[in-house]
Order: C-alpha cells, then structure tokens, then sequence
C-alpha cells in the first residue's frame, strides 16, 4: 500500500477494492454521515427489513403456531453457517442463541464442573466487563480463585504474562480474541497450545472478532468459544449469540441451566433431564425468533464476501487510520492505544486522548462522524469493511483533525451519556 | 351442526364487549383459504396471533431506529430502557406496581435466575427446593439445575398439595399458576400465604395465566413470578419474557447470572460487579431489541381492555365449549380433564381421547387448530381477545365430525 496522506490514496484503493459493491447492500440513508461504529452496531442489511416482513406477516400471522416446524432449528443452521464460514469450525460445533453473558455463564459453569481438582480461573483484568463479573460470580459461589492479569491497555495480554500464570491448577482461562477497547488480536493457536501444555481449557470470546479476522476454531483445538452477532456479523440490536464446544467435547460437558430445548425427545416432555448428545446440549429454551432471524439476510453478506477478503480490507482500512493519526494528530493531543502492527489489531483502532468523551461527541454532532468513546479516554474507531470506504476513513479522519484544531469541544459538557 | 347452540354462540357473540378487540388482530388473512373458511385458531395458548401493529412498528424499529439511527437509538430511542419501560407495561396485567418486572431472556432462564436468587434470600439451613410435580418440564429441569448449584434437593409435589408440603426445609417453592396440561388453576394466594408461614419463599411460573385471567401478584405478596409474553401477551414466536421480583425483595436479589446489564455502571467498565438497584438486576446481557419491541408493540392490544372481562369471556368461552362437546360428541369418546369448576380451570380445555396425536391432525387439516400433548392430550386455548364463540362452536362440531 502507497505510504501518503494524501486523499488520492484513498481513492485509488476504493477503485481497487473487490468488496466495494457491499455497501450498497446495507441501508445508507445519509452518504455524508461517516459510521464507524460497526464494531458496536453493525448497519442494517438492505435485506433484513424484508425477511422480517415475511417472518412476521407469513410465518407468524400467517403459518401461526405451525410455522414452529420450520422455526425450531434455525438456532443450529444459523449456528452451522457461522462454523463454516466465520469461525472454523466443524458441523455441530456452533448454534446460536441466549445472549453472550449467558453462554459465557453456561460454557464456564460446564467446564469448571469437568475440573473439579483444579480451583484457579484466570481472566483479563481489562477484559470486557460482563466476561469479569459472570466469573466474579462463579468464583465465588464455588470458592475458587479468579486470578485477574493485567493486560497492558493499549497492546493486551503478552504470552509470557499468560505462560507465568498458567499452572496445573488451573481450570479455565477466559479470553476476548480481539480486546473490546484496544482492539489487540491474540494469537490463539498460540494460547491455546500453551493451556493444553497445564491442562487448562480456554474459553474464547470472539465478539470483536467473528466477521472482521479469520476465526480457526478447529484448527488451533480451541474447545470452547462465545461471541455476538451484532457487531461485525450485523444481526441487529441485541441479536442472539452463539456458543462453540469442540466436538469431541461436548458429551462430557454439561451446562448448568437445564432448560427444555436441551433435552432429548423435547415434545415428550420426559420428567427427567436427559440432555442430547450433540451441540444442542447447550441450549436453554425458545429462542427470541425475530431478532435471531435478522442474522440470516445479515450471514449471507458475509459468506458471499469471505472473510479473508474482509480481512484483507480491514487491515488496509487500519493501517489508514493510523497512518492518517500518526501524521495528523500527534501534535493534537492523540497518541495510538492499539497494537501498531495491523497483524496484531482486528478491525477497530484506539486512539487516546484526554477529552476523547467531549471530541467523540464533537465529531459526531458537528462532523457527522460516529465513533464511540471508552473509558477512561479512548476514541474507538471501527471501520466494518463490508461497508467502510477508504475515503470514508480519510474523510473521517481529517474532520477529526479538524475537530481536535478548532477545539470546539471543550464547551461541551464532561458529563458521560447513560449509554456511551 | 344444531341450530340452537349455532344461534347460542352468534348471540353470545353479539353480546360480547369484547368481540370487536378480535379487529386488532391479523386473523383471517391466510391467502390459500376461501373468504368464510377462516381457520379457527385455539392455541394461542402456545403462539398468540399477530397483532395487526406489530408489521409497523417492526419495520420502523428496523428502518428508522436501527437503520437510520444506528447506535444513537440506544440512548434515544430508548432501547436501553426498554426492559423495564415493556416490564411495566406488562406489570398492570398482572397486578404489579411499577419497578418490579424486567423483560429479557427465555421463561427458562428466567426461572433459573429467581429459583437461585430465592435460595439465596431463604432463611439459613434450608435445603429443599419444592417443585410442581406436574410442571412443564423445563421448569422441573431448571429446578433440578439451581438446586444441585445451590446445594438444595428437589422434591416434586403435586401443586394442590404444596401448601401443606412446604415445610421447616424449604427454601423455595416453584408452582404453576395453571397447569400446561389440564388447565387447572392453583391456589396462588393460599399457597402463598402457606410458605410464607412456613419461611419459604414461592417462584409462581404464569405462562399459561398471564392475560387470562386476573393476576394479583402484588396483593397476594408473591415474593417472584416469571413468565413467557408469546402466549395470551401475544409478543410473536419466542418474545422474551418477564421476571417479577418483589419491591422489597429486590436489594436482596443475588442473581447467579451478574451480566453487564445489571451493573449499577455497565459503561463504566469497572473492576468489580456491583448490582444495580431495583429491577434491573434482574437483567443479564444485551436485550433483544427486535423482539423485545414487537412484545412492545403487540401489547397495544391490551389498550382499554379490563382483565376481568377477559376472564369472564374466557370461562363463558371454556364452559360453552364443553356445552357443545357434551351435546355434539358422542358419549365416551372424549373425557374432559379441565376442572368444570370456575375456581379451577384456566382458560383452555383438555380433553383425552384415544389416538389424541391423529385426531388432533384431523381437526387441524379441517382448518381447527389446537394442539396434541402426549400421550392422550387435545388441548382447546382460548383466547378471548380473539376467539369467538362460534369458533368454540365450529371446534366441538369438527371435533364431533372427526371422531364419528
């Protein structure tokens, strides 16, 4: 890629771009609103108000209750696609449903009642929040020892931290593949392989991940895994999650909220819990079917486009943004909060600065460019290749320039939004 | 068909305040099915009918807020909130004050998150957790699961006898206010009253009750309830359901499931988990907005309507219709097992019958709609926002046309 800060550059990979006939197929209704908050809400698919149409009006008002034949196992093809296509895994590892938190719940619960020798959980201090207080929670209802490791911020959890901490006492280590705020990618052949040297499992939590890199569940013997789909897979507001075990794990494991859609035999409604052998052991109950049917138009995209080719366009994108902020906006006050190696990010970029919640939300009422902030002073910027253009990156990039000359912002109130 | 009962149900029909709430919803559209052949719909005890403002609604959820709006609408269109904003929307339906009913995630998960938080709250030393030996399964198989996590056994009773079971060691008590199966309705203010007296606290599971009939949960002091919206709340196929957790209750509330959305500051990202007060942590991780808001919509339905004409609907509807079967069915082909007292019967009828799963084709190929329970089960649900009596009517002389 040319090395310039010039918008040229921009243009000539937009001409290039193999994936640049995507957007169209997502809802812009403002061409000159710069969303880069994908990695939080992924856009709408231009599919997806029409699917649900029919979802509704013929499979609910029209089929009513016996559309259910046809509704029950959307959670397993949905789950079935996303291993193929997504996250390297094979058939029957993978279904979709409950929300993150709770798979995250049910996967550690199932694997600290496989080790019950073994008393330490080991967890990212500067992990997503839910993954820390769900195993807060289980530790202490099982007196078990959570050992919290401190990432570096900015460049996440170096091996060797994780090699000096991993004994054969312990039973679970708790990860985010790519880190919400940093956006720093693990290597998880690599920590997988140094667990299995203890006897420890991993349980992985793909939501930064799964759409923007390459997920090769199987081929690094990752056994456990947890994301969202409503990031990068842009399923919608609170779409469903999903849930991997390892095939060859999944008899011995047993999740702990025994619900009905687990059973064998569910429609005989036998008294006792006798769950089915295969990946839908992990299921709980009905699954909330009009936000899991958005992800079905919203796959498709992502399948057509593969997502080596979303890769590959994602690192060119982060390797913009930060060639663009180490030209720009040094002298403003930024500093870089990610990995500086594109290999080593997914696909959104951290950018610190120390008003970053007042010029977030400067970029976004005065420039049209959406990002999002996080505590306690990182401006996230997330390009989604399926529908980010590279002068869409430039364009945001020099009107954040912009925003942190004219210092507008610094009148704007300090006070955090409820949501943020 | 006789044509006095044909005339009893269209006067019965004429005379019912409720009949025009039935125009709310999309019934009658399906495109293969001649105009004055409409199918007869009697289980929306499994999958309420579509209320005609969901499509809308929906669309622009989708197209505005999430489509033009995008990550914004959490803040402004009110998505964050809207757990408990539709939690008190349905809070009046059965008989909660506002602040004390939270939607999100499935009645099983939900059920999990009460047994377990109301084993926490019970007195010390209690280890028994009382399970509704009759229950719809995936309760006894939740109870099984909270009870080996929380160090408690389980022990089924049969409902009518659980206020005289609850006892010095029991903790919690997980009862269904009707019956899946027969439709049976328990005493819920007795038995209540019998586990408060004796220190245990009660789950009362209102899937087959809610907007069926009056619920009181406030009045009688349940100390928390659960229940699913997709069956007489119509909230569309698998629309998350509800928790309710006492007012009193709820600084106690210890939830085995501590997600980010029930932190006091879950953007704030902090080390450590500190519950939220009030309802809210109750809740886990990110709502299902789609088909959280089309529960939201689908419950405009209820707007005007009294709960107590809908229970008086639904037992003139229940009792009409084993007025028909009597008259229409021969003698002993069918059996009723829904209590014929009003005191007790919920609002479906279950009938055994040999060869229950073929009749139950039959009817259904005949444009009669209800639905099969093994081993001998037909199960009528009537929903009296939508059904009429002359479907009571149609439904028993299907059923008298099937089995002759």
């Amino acid at each position: 890629m040319e090395r310039g800060t010039s918008r040229t550059v921009a243009e000539k990979l937009d001409a290039a771009d193999p994936l640049a006939g995507f957007r169209d197929r997502f809802v812009i209704t403002d061409p000159e609103l710069i969303y880069l908050d994908g990695n939080s809400l992924g856009r709408l698919p231009a599919a997806t108000p029409d699917h649900l149409r029919e979802v509704v009006e013929g499979g609910w008002g029209g089929g009513l209750v016996r559309s259910w034949q046809n509704w029950i196992d959307w959670g397993s093809r949905l789950g079935a696609r996303l291993a193929d296509h997504v996250l390297g895994a094979r058939a029957g590892e993978v279904v979709v449903c409950d929300s993150t938190s709770i798979n995250l719940y049910k996967l550690a619960a199932a694997a600290l009642d496989a080790a019950p020798r073994r008393s330490t959980v080991l967890i990212d201090a500067e992990d997503f929040p839910t993954n820390r207080y769900i195993l807060q929670g289980l530790a202490a209802q099982r007196g078990l020892r959570l050992h919290q490791l401190t990432s570096d911020l900015d460049d996440g959890l170096q091996g060797e931290q994780l090699r000096s901490a991993l004994d054969q006492d312990v039973a679970l280590v708790v990860l985010s593949l790519v880190s919400y705020r940093s956006g720093a990618l693990l290597d998880m052949a690599a920590v997988n392989e140094l667990a299995r040297a203890v006897g420890a499992r991993v349980l992985w939590d793909l939501s930064h991940a799964a759409g923007a890199v390459p997920v090769e569940l199987a081929a690094t013997g990752a056994e456990l895994a947890v994301g969202c789909t409503y990031k990068y897979l842009n399923g919608g507001p609170g779409s469903p999650a999903y849930l991997y075990v390892r095939r060859e794990l999944q008899a011995q494991l047993r999740q702990p909220v025994w619900g009905w859609f687990g059973q064998r035999e569910q429609f005989q409604m036998g008294a006792e819990y006798d769950p089915v052998p295969s990946i839908e052991r992990f299921l709980v109950s009905t699954p909330p079917l009009l936000s899991l049917a958005a992800i079905d138009p919203a796959l498709a995209l992502v399948e057509e486009a593969g997502v080596e080719r979303i890769r590959a366009k994602g690192l060119l994108l982060g390797r913009l943004v930060t060639d663009l902020a180490d030209d720009w906006l040094g002298p403003l006050g930024f500093r870089s909060a990610s990995p500086h190696l594109p290999e080593r990010r997914g696909s959104h970029v951290s950018l610190y600065h120390p008003d970053a919640w007042r010029i977030c939300q400067a970029l976004a009422t005065e420039a049209k460019v959406v990002c999002d902030y996080r505590v306690p002073d990182r401006l996230r910027i997330g390009p989604s290749p399926l529908y980010t253009r590279f002068t869409e990156v430039w364009d945001a990039m020099d009107r954040l320039r912009e925003v942190a000359t004219r210092r507008n912002y610094v009148s704007r109130p300090a006070d955090l939004t409820r949501v943020t | 068909m006789s044509d006095a009962l044909l005339r009893r149900a269209e006067e019965l029909d004429g005379d019912d305040r409720l009949a025009k709430i039935r125009d709310r919803f999309a019934l009658d559209t399906s495109p293969d099915r001649p105009a004055g052949a409409a199918e007869v719909y009697l289980d929306g005890n499994s999958l309420g009918a579509l209320p005609h403002g969901v499509a809308a609604r929906l669309q622009d959820v989708v197209e505005r807020e999430w489509g033009r709006l995008r990550i914004r609408s959490w803040d402004e269109s009110g998505w964050w909130t809207a757990p408990e904003r539709v939690g008190d929307r349905i809070a009046p339906l059965i008989g909660a004050a506002p602040g004390q009913v939270v939607v999100g995630d499935s009645t099983s998960v939900n059920v999990f998150k009460a047994l377990v938080a109301a084993v926490r709250m019970a007195p010390d030393g209690r280890d028994e957790v009382l399970v509704d030996a009759a229950t719809f399964p995936t309760d006894g198989y939740i109870a099984e699961s909270a009870a080996r996590m929380t160090g408690c056994t389980v022990r089924p009773v049969a409902a009518v006898d659980m206020a005289a079971e609850v006892g010095p060691r029991t903790a919690v008590a997980l009862v269904n206010h009707v019956d899946y199966r027969t439709g049976r309705l328990h005493d819920l203010p007795g038995t209540t009253a019998a586990a408060h007296a004796a220190g245990a606290l009660v789950v009362w599971d209102l899937c087959h009750s809610a907007g069926a009939l009056p619920v009181r949960l406030d009045e009688h002091g349940v100390d928390l309830a659960v229940g699913c919206t997709y069956k007489y709340l119509n909230g569309g196929p698998g629309s998350p359901a509800y928790l309710y957790i006492r007012r009193d209750l709820q600084p106690r509330f210890d939830s085995p499931l501590p997600g980010w959305n029930s932190h006091t500051d879950p953007f704030g990202m902090r080390p450590h988990y500190a519950p939220a007060d009030g309802v809210l942590r109750g809740r886990v991780g990110t709502p299902e907005i789609l088909s959280m808001l089309a529960l939201d919509a689908a419950l405009e339905a209820w707007d005007g309507v009294a709960i107590e004409d809908v229970r008086h609907k639904s037992l003139a509807l229940t009792d009409f219709f084993l007025e028909c079967v009597a008259e229409l069915v021969p003698d002993g082909l069918v059996e009723s097992i829904t209590p014929a007292e009003h005191a007790l019967r919920g609002s479906q009828v279950s009938l055994r019958c040999r060869g229950a799963g073929e009749v139950m084709a039959a009817l259904i190929e005949r444009g009669v709609v209800g639905d099969f329970r093994r081993p001998d089960v037909l199960r009528f649900g009537f929903t009296p926002l939508y059904t009429r009596y002359v479907d009571a009517l149609r439904a028993a002389d299907t059923l008298a046309d099937v089995l002759r």
